[in-house]
Protein backbone atom coordinates (compact mmCIF):
# COMPACT_ATOMS: atom_id res chain seq x y z
CA UNK A 1 0.00 0.00 0.00
CA UNK A 2 1.17 3.47 -0.77
CA UNK A 3 1.34 6.41 1.57
CA UNK A 4 -1.59 8.80 1.80
CA UNK A 5 -1.05 12.18 0.17
CA UNK A 6 -2.62 14.88 2.25
CA UNK A 7 -3.14 18.35 0.80
CA UNK A 8 -2.24 20.99 3.33
CA UNK A 9 -3.49 24.56 3.15
CA UNK A 10 -0.78 27.14 2.53
CA UNK A 11 -2.69 29.71 4.57
CA UNK A 12 -3.64 27.91 7.77
CA UNK A 13 -1.37 24.80 7.49
CA UNK A 14 -4.33 22.45 8.21
CA UNK A 15 -5.39 19.63 5.89
CA UNK A 16 -7.71 21.45 3.49
CA UNK A 17 -10.89 19.80 4.76
CA UNK A 18 -10.34 21.53 8.11
CA UNK A 19 -9.93 25.08 6.75
CA UNK A 20 -13.50 25.84 7.77
CA UNK A 21 -12.56 25.62 11.40
CA UNK A 22 -9.82 28.12 11.09
CA UNK A 23 -9.90 31.80 11.81
CA UNK A 24 -8.65 32.59 8.32
CA UNK A 25 -11.21 30.49 6.43
CA UNK A 26 -12.07 33.14 3.82
CA UNK A 27 -8.45 33.49 2.76
CA UNK A 28 -8.05 29.71 2.78
CA UNK A 29 -10.93 29.27 0.36
CA UNK A 30 -9.54 31.86 -2.02
CA UNK A 31 -6.17 30.14 -1.97
CA UNK A 32 -7.68 26.70 -2.58
CA UNK A 33 -9.87 27.91 -5.44
CA UNK A 34 -6.88 29.42 -7.18
CA UNK A 35 -4.35 26.65 -6.60
CA UNK A 36 -6.41 23.47 -6.38
CA UNK A 37 -9.70 24.17 -8.17
CA UNK A 38 -10.70 20.50 -8.31
CA UNK A 39 -10.38 20.08 -4.57
CA UNK A 40 -12.22 23.35 -4.06
CA UNK A 41 -15.13 22.06 -6.16
CA UNK A 42 -15.18 18.85 -4.19
CA UNK A 43 -15.23 20.58 -0.82
CA UNK A 44 -17.37 23.63 -1.34
CA UNK A 45 -19.44 23.55 -4.54
CA UNK A 46 -22.16 21.02 -3.76
CA UNK A 47 -22.44 22.37 -0.26
CA UNK A 48 -24.07 25.56 -1.44
CA UNK A 49 -26.83 23.75 -3.30
CA UNK A 50 -27.46 21.27 -0.56
CA UNK A 51 -30.10 22.02 2.01
CA UNK A 52 -28.22 22.68 5.22
CA UNK A 53 -30.03 22.03 8.44
CA UNK A 54 -30.47 24.63 11.17
CA UNK A 55 -27.73 23.31 13.41
CA UNK A 56 -24.99 23.39 10.78
CA UNK A 57 -26.12 26.87 9.80
CA UNK A 58 -25.76 28.07 13.35
CA UNK A 59 -22.31 26.55 13.66
CA UNK A 60 -21.26 28.19 10.43
CA UNK A 61 -22.53 31.56 11.56
CA UNK A 62 -20.69 31.43 14.84
CA UNK A 63 -17.52 30.37 13.02
CA UNK A 64 -17.87 33.37 10.69
CA UNK A 65 -18.19 35.72 13.64
CA UNK A 66 -15.18 34.19 15.31
CA UNK A 67 -13.22 34.66 12.12
CA UNK A 68 -14.09 38.35 11.93
CA UNK A 69 -13.23 38.97 15.53
CA UNK A 70 -9.91 37.21 15.15
CA UNK A 71 -9.07 39.21 12.05
CA UNK A 72 -9.62 42.47 13.90
CA UNK A 73 -7.57 41.29 16.83
CA UNK A 74 -4.70 40.14 14.61
CA UNK A 75 -4.67 43.46 12.81
CA UNK A 76 -4.51 45.43 16.01
CA UNK A 77 -1.80 43.21 17.43
CA UNK A 78 0.31 43.59 14.33
CA UNK A 79 -0.10 47.36 14.41
CA UNK A 80 0.88 47.46 18.05
CA UNK A 81 3.95 45.43 17.31
CA UNK A 82 5.03 47.51 14.39
CA UNK A 83 4.57 50.74 16.30
CA UNK A 84 6.36 49.57 19.38
CA UNK A 85 10.00 49.83 20.09
CA UNK A 86 12.37 47.64 22.04
CA UNK A 87 14.81 49.50 24.24
CA UNK A 88 18.06 47.91 25.32
CA UNK A 89 19.47 49.96 28.10
CA UNK A 90 23.04 49.48 29.30
CA UNK A 91 23.52 50.41 32.91
CA UNK A 92 26.94 50.95 34.40
CA UNK A 93 26.98 49.36 37.78
CA UNK A 94 30.57 49.87 38.70
CA UNK A 95 33.51 51.01 36.66
CA UNK A 96 33.79 47.75 34.80
CA UNK A 97 30.52 45.96 35.47
CA UNK A 98 27.51 46.58 33.34
CA UNK A 99 24.05 45.15 33.22
CA UNK A 100 21.44 45.58 30.54
CA UNK A 101 17.72 46.05 30.71
CA UNK A 102 15.40 45.09 27.85
CA UNK A 103 12.12 46.92 27.64
CA UNK A 104 9.06 46.59 25.40
CA UNK A 105 9.07 42.85 24.75
CA UNK A 106 5.61 42.23 26.15
CA UNK A 107 3.69 43.15 22.98
CA UNK A 108 5.35 40.34 21.07
CA UNK A 109 4.34 36.70 21.20
CA UNK A 110 7.30 35.77 23.34
CA UNK A 111 7.23 34.13 26.71
CA UNK A 112 9.41 36.27 28.98
CA UNK A 113 10.05 33.47 31.41
CA UNK A 114 11.27 31.13 28.72
CA UNK A 115 13.22 33.92 27.09
CA UNK A 116 14.97 34.72 30.34
CA UNK A 117 16.04 31.11 30.68
CA UNK A 118 17.24 31.07 27.10
CA UNK A 119 19.28 34.22 27.63
CA UNK A 120 20.96 32.95 30.75
CA UNK A 121 21.85 29.74 28.96
CA UNK A 122 23.01 31.31 25.74
CA UNK A 123 25.01 34.12 27.26
CA UNK A 124 26.07 32.26 30.39
CA UNK A 125 24.89 35.00 32.71
CA UNK A 126 22.16 35.85 35.19
CA UNK A 127 18.85 36.98 33.75
CA UNK A 128 15.75 37.99 35.64
CA UNK A 129 12.36 39.55 35.00
CA UNK A 130 11.56 42.87 36.69
CA UNK A 131 8.21 44.53 35.85
CA UNK A 132 8.01 43.08 32.34
CA UNK A 133 11.63 44.00 31.72
CA UNK A 134 14.45 41.53 31.31
CA UNK A 135 17.59 42.33 33.25
CA UNK A 136 20.84 40.66 32.25
CA UNK A 137 24.21 40.84 33.93
CA UNK A 138 27.00 41.77 31.56
CA UNK A 139 27.79 44.14 28.73
CA UNK A 140 25.77 42.31 26.11
CA UNK A 141 23.73 44.98 24.34
CA UNK A 142 25.12 44.25 20.88
CA UNK A 143 24.74 40.49 21.13
CA UNK A 144 21.24 40.85 22.49
CA UNK A 145 20.23 43.17 19.68
CA UNK A 146 21.26 40.64 17.04
CA UNK A 147 19.63 37.81 18.92
CA UNK A 148 16.32 39.62 19.42
CA UNK A 149 16.08 40.62 15.78
CA UNK A 150 16.69 37.06 14.73
CA UNK A 151 14.20 35.74 17.25
CA UNK A 152 11.42 38.07 16.13
CA UNK A 153 11.98 37.13 12.53
CA UNK A 154 11.91 33.41 13.23
CA UNK A 155 9.19 33.24 15.84
CA UNK A 156 6.80 35.95 14.73
CA UNK A 157 7.84 36.66 11.15
CA UNK A 158 8.41 40.27 12.07
CA UNK A 159 11.03 42.33 10.33
CA UNK A 160 12.29 45.83 10.99
CA UNK A 161 11.16 46.17 14.56
CA UNK A 162 12.79 49.22 16.05
CA UNK A 163 15.45 48.37 18.58
CA UNK A 164 17.04 51.26 20.37
CA UNK A 165 20.16 51.06 22.47
CA UNK A 166 20.79 53.53 25.23
CA UNK A 167 23.51 53.83 27.83
CA UNK A 168 22.84 55.07 31.33
CA UNK A 169 26.06 56.39 32.86
CA UNK A 170 26.60 56.02 36.54
CA UNK A 171 27.73 59.01 38.56
CA UNK A 172 31.37 58.66 39.46
CA UNK A 173 32.40 58.68 43.10
CA UNK A 174 34.95 61.06 44.57
CA UNK A 175 37.65 58.38 44.83
CA UNK A 176 37.26 57.35 41.24
CA UNK A 177 37.54 60.91 40.04
CA UNK A 178 40.70 61.25 42.04
CA UNK A 179 42.12 57.99 40.74
CA UNK A 180 41.32 59.00 37.20
CA UNK A 181 42.98 62.34 37.59
CA UNK A 182 46.02 60.77 39.21
CA UNK A 183 46.31 58.31 36.36
CA UNK A 184 46.03 61.13 33.87
CA UNK A 185 48.83 63.04 35.55
CA UNK A 186 51.03 59.94 35.76
CA UNK A 187 50.52 59.30 32.07
CA UNK A 188 51.27 62.87 31.31
CA UNK A 189 47.99 63.22 29.49
CA UNK A 190 46.81 65.90 31.81
CA UNK A 191 48.55 68.90 33.22
CA UNK A 192 45.82 69.64 35.68
CA UNK A 193 46.75 69.06 39.29
CA UNK A 194 44.32 67.30 41.50
CA UNK A 195 45.11 66.93 45.13
CA UNK A 196 43.23 64.50 47.30
CA UNK A 197 41.55 65.89 50.38
CA UNK A 198 43.96 64.13 52.76
CA UNK A 199 47.07 65.35 51.08
CA UNK A 200 45.69 68.83 51.13
CA UNK A 201 45.55 68.80 54.91
CA UNK A 202 49.11 67.55 55.29
CA UNK A 203 50.40 70.32 53.12
CA UNK B 1 -0.46 19.20 26.29
CA UNK B 2 1.46 21.05 23.62
CA UNK B 3 -0.67 24.18 23.80
CA UNK B 4 2.14 26.42 24.93
CA UNK B 5 5.04 24.74 23.17
CA UNK B 6 7.18 27.22 21.23
CA UNK B 7 10.59 27.37 19.68
CA UNK B 8 11.88 28.95 22.86
CA UNK B 9 11.49 25.58 24.58
CA UNK B 10 14.20 23.98 22.49
CA UNK B 11 17.35 23.27 24.45
CA UNK B 12 19.46 21.44 21.93
CA UNK B 13 19.59 19.09 19.00
CA UNK B 14 21.69 15.99 18.43
CA UNK B 15 21.92 13.40 15.69
CA UNK B 16 20.90 9.84 16.45
CA UNK B 17 22.71 6.71 15.38
CA UNK B 18 21.36 4.57 12.59
CA UNK B 19 20.87 1.73 15.05
CA UNK B 20 18.34 3.89 16.88
CA UNK B 21 16.43 4.43 13.68
CA UNK B 22 16.44 0.68 12.99
CA UNK B 23 15.10 -0.11 16.45
CA UNK B 24 12.48 2.60 16.21
CA UNK B 25 11.15 1.18 12.96
CA UNK B 26 10.94 -2.29 14.46
CA UNK B 27 9.07 -0.92 17.43
CA UNK B 28 6.65 0.94 15.19
CA UNK B 29 5.91 -2.09 13.06
CA UNK B 30 5.22 -4.10 16.19
CA UNK B 31 2.90 -1.39 17.46
CA UNK B 32 1.14 -0.62 14.18
CA UNK B 33 1.10 -3.98 12.35
CA UNK B 34 -0.77 -2.59 9.34
CA UNK B 35 2.10 -0.28 8.50
CA UNK B 36 4.52 -2.02 6.15
CA UNK B 37 8.30 -1.78 6.26
CA UNK B 38 8.33 -0.21 2.80
CA UNK B 39 5.95 2.56 3.82
CA UNK B 40 7.97 3.27 6.91
CA UNK B 41 11.14 3.33 4.85
CA UNK B 42 9.57 6.06 2.71
CA UNK B 43 8.77 8.20 5.75
CA UNK B 44 12.02 7.50 7.60
CA UNK B 45 14.62 6.77 4.89
CA UNK B 46 17.82 4.99 5.88
CA UNK B 47 19.89 7.70 4.26
CA UNK B 48 18.41 10.50 6.32
CA UNK B 49 19.55 10.54 9.93
CA UNK B 50 17.09 11.06 12.75
CA UNK B 51 17.64 13.92 15.15
CA UNK B 52 16.67 14.27 18.76
CA UNK B 53 15.51 17.73 19.77
CA UNK B 54 15.44 18.17 23.51
CA UNK B 55 12.97 20.64 24.99
CA UNK B 56 12.00 21.95 28.40
CA UNK B 57 9.97 19.78 30.77
CA UNK B 58 11.60 16.53 29.69
CA UNK B 59 10.06 16.61 26.25
CA UNK B 60 11.94 15.00 23.37
CA UNK B 61 11.10 15.48 19.71
CA UNK B 62 12.31 13.03 17.09
CA UNK B 63 12.78 14.62 13.71
CA UNK B 64 13.80 13.57 10.24
CA UNK B 65 14.54 16.03 7.48
CA UNK B 66 13.28 18.91 9.65
CA UNK B 67 9.91 17.25 10.13
CA UNK B 68 8.77 16.21 13.56
CA UNK B 69 7.86 12.52 13.59
CA UNK B 70 7.29 11.87 17.28
CA UNK B 71 7.11 13.59 20.61
CA UNK B 72 7.94 11.86 23.86
CA UNK B 73 7.60 12.89 27.48
CA UNK B 74 10.35 11.50 29.64
CA UNK B 75 10.63 7.89 28.43
CA UNK B 76 6.93 7.33 27.78
CA UNK B 77 5.57 6.05 24.52
CA UNK B 78 6.13 7.86 21.25
CA UNK B 79 3.32 10.23 20.35
CA UNK B 80 3.13 10.47 16.56
CA UNK B 81 2.93 13.96 15.08
CA UNK B 82 -0.28 14.42 13.07
CA UNK B 83 1.69 14.96 9.86
CA UNK B 84 3.10 11.46 10.42
CA UNK B 85 -0.38 10.08 11.10
CA UNK B 86 -1.74 11.68 7.92
CA UNK B 87 0.72 9.68 5.83
CA UNK B 88 -0.97 6.40 6.67
CA UNK B 89 -4.47 5.15 6.05
CA UNK B 90 -6.99 5.23 8.83
CA UNK B 91 -6.97 1.45 9.21
CA UNK B 92 -3.41 1.50 10.52
CA UNK B 93 -4.39 3.06 13.82
CA UNK B 94 -6.68 2.49 16.76
CA UNK B 95 -9.27 5.10 16.02
CA UNK B 96 -12.63 6.60 16.78
CA UNK B 97 -14.75 9.26 15.14
CA UNK B 98 -16.43 12.39 16.47
CA UNK B 99 -19.40 14.27 14.98
CA UNK B 100 -19.05 17.58 13.17
CA UNK B 101 -20.03 19.60 16.22
CA UNK B 102 -17.09 18.34 18.27
CA UNK B 103 -14.42 19.49 15.81
CA UNK B 104 -14.58 23.10 16.90
CA UNK B 105 -14.03 22.21 20.54
CA UNK B 106 -11.18 19.81 19.89
CA UNK B 107 -9.35 22.37 17.78
CA UNK B 108 -9.87 24.83 20.60
CA UNK B 109 -7.97 22.53 22.94
CA UNK B 110 -10.79 20.69 24.74
CA UNK B 111 -10.89 17.03 25.64
CA UNK B 112 -13.50 14.86 23.95
CA UNK B 113 -16.78 14.28 25.73
CA UNK B 114 -18.81 11.11 25.26
CA UNK B 115 -21.76 12.70 23.38
CA UNK B 116 -19.41 13.79 20.59
CA UNK B 117 -18.70 10.12 19.91
CA UNK B 118 -22.09 8.54 20.61
CA UNK B 119 -24.11 10.93 18.41
CA UNK B 120 -25.10 10.14 14.82
CA UNK B 121 -21.87 11.31 13.19
CA UNK B 122 -19.57 9.54 15.64
CA UNK B 123 -18.07 6.05 15.67
CA UNK B 124 -17.06 4.25 18.87
CA UNK B 125 -13.59 2.77 19.19
CA UNK B 126 -13.40 -0.96 18.50
CA UNK B 127 -13.22 -3.41 21.38
CA UNK B 128 -9.48 -3.99 21.14
CA UNK B 129 -8.84 -0.37 22.13
CA UNK B 130 -8.23 -0.32 25.87
CA UNK B 131 -8.39 2.48 28.41
CA UNK B 132 -5.16 4.54 28.38
CA UNK B 133 -4.34 3.42 24.83
CA UNK B 134 -3.31 6.07 22.35
CA UNK B 135 -6.24 6.71 19.99
CA UNK B 136 -6.36 8.60 16.72
CA UNK B 137 -9.42 10.75 16.28
CA UNK B 138 -11.17 11.31 12.96
CA UNK B 139 -14.21 13.43 12.26
CA UNK B 140 -17.50 13.06 10.44
CA UNK B 141 -17.07 13.89 6.76
CA UNK B 142 -13.31 14.57 7.01
CA UNK B 143 -10.46 12.46 5.73
CA UNK B 144 -7.57 13.37 8.00
CA UNK B 145 -7.08 12.72 11.68
CA UNK B 146 -7.52 15.86 13.78
CA UNK B 147 -6.09 14.79 17.10
CA UNK B 148 -4.25 12.16 19.05
CA UNK B 149 -5.29 11.37 22.58
CA UNK B 150 -5.55 8.87 25.37
CA UNK B 151 -8.72 6.83 25.72
CA UNK B 152 -10.16 7.42 29.19
CA UNK B 153 -13.24 5.18 29.01
CA UNK B 154 -13.82 1.87 27.26
CA UNK B 155 -16.03 1.93 24.17
CA UNK B 156 -18.72 0.17 26.16
CA UNK B 157 -18.67 2.75 28.97
CA UNK B 158 -18.78 5.61 26.49
CA UNK B 159 -21.92 4.11 24.98
CA UNK B 160 -23.64 3.29 28.27
CA UNK B 161 -22.72 6.20 30.50
CA UNK B 162 -22.58 8.80 27.72
CA UNK B 163 -21.16 11.54 29.88
CA UNK B 164 -17.74 12.78 30.96
CA UNK B 165 -14.39 12.83 29.24
CA UNK B 166 -13.90 9.96 26.81
CA UNK B 167 -10.58 11.02 25.34
CA UNK B 168 -7.88 13.15 26.87
CA UNK B 169 -6.51 15.12 23.93
CA UNK B 170 -2.71 15.23 23.71
CA UNK B 171 -1.96 16.69 20.30
CA UNK B 172 -4.36 18.44 17.89
CA UNK B 173 -4.29 20.42 14.65
CA UNK B 174 -3.07 23.91 15.38
CA UNK B 175 -1.46 23.30 18.76
CA UNK B 176 2.13 24.15 19.65
CA UNK B 177 3.49 20.86 18.35
CA UNK B 178 1.65 21.25 15.04
CA UNK B 179 2.96 24.78 14.59
CA UNK B 180 6.52 24.04 15.69
CA UNK B 181 9.12 24.39 13.00
CA UNK B 182 12.48 22.74 13.54
ZN1 LIG C 1 -6.69 26.79 5.33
Amino acid sequence: MALVETLYCKICTFPVDFCDYNKKATKCKAWLEENHPAKYQELYSNKENEDVDEKTKKVEESLKKMELRQEKKDKKELEDQQNSKIIIKTIERTKRKRSIEIQGLEVFPLNLKKLSKKFSNKFATGCSIVDNKLVLQGDLADDIEIFINQLLKEEAGLDDIKVEKVVAKRKKTEEELAAEAAAAIANGTSTAKYVKGDENKKA
Amino acid sequence: MFKKLTKQDIKGESQLKSSFSRNLKQELIAKYPSITADELEEVIPKKKPLSLVKCEDRLSLYTCDNQILFAQFYTDEYIPHLKFVHKFSRGCFKSLQVDKGAIKFILGGSDIMCPGITSKGGILPSDDVKVNDLVFVYAEGKESALCVGKLKMSGEDIKNQNKGIAVEVIHYLGDGLWNMKI
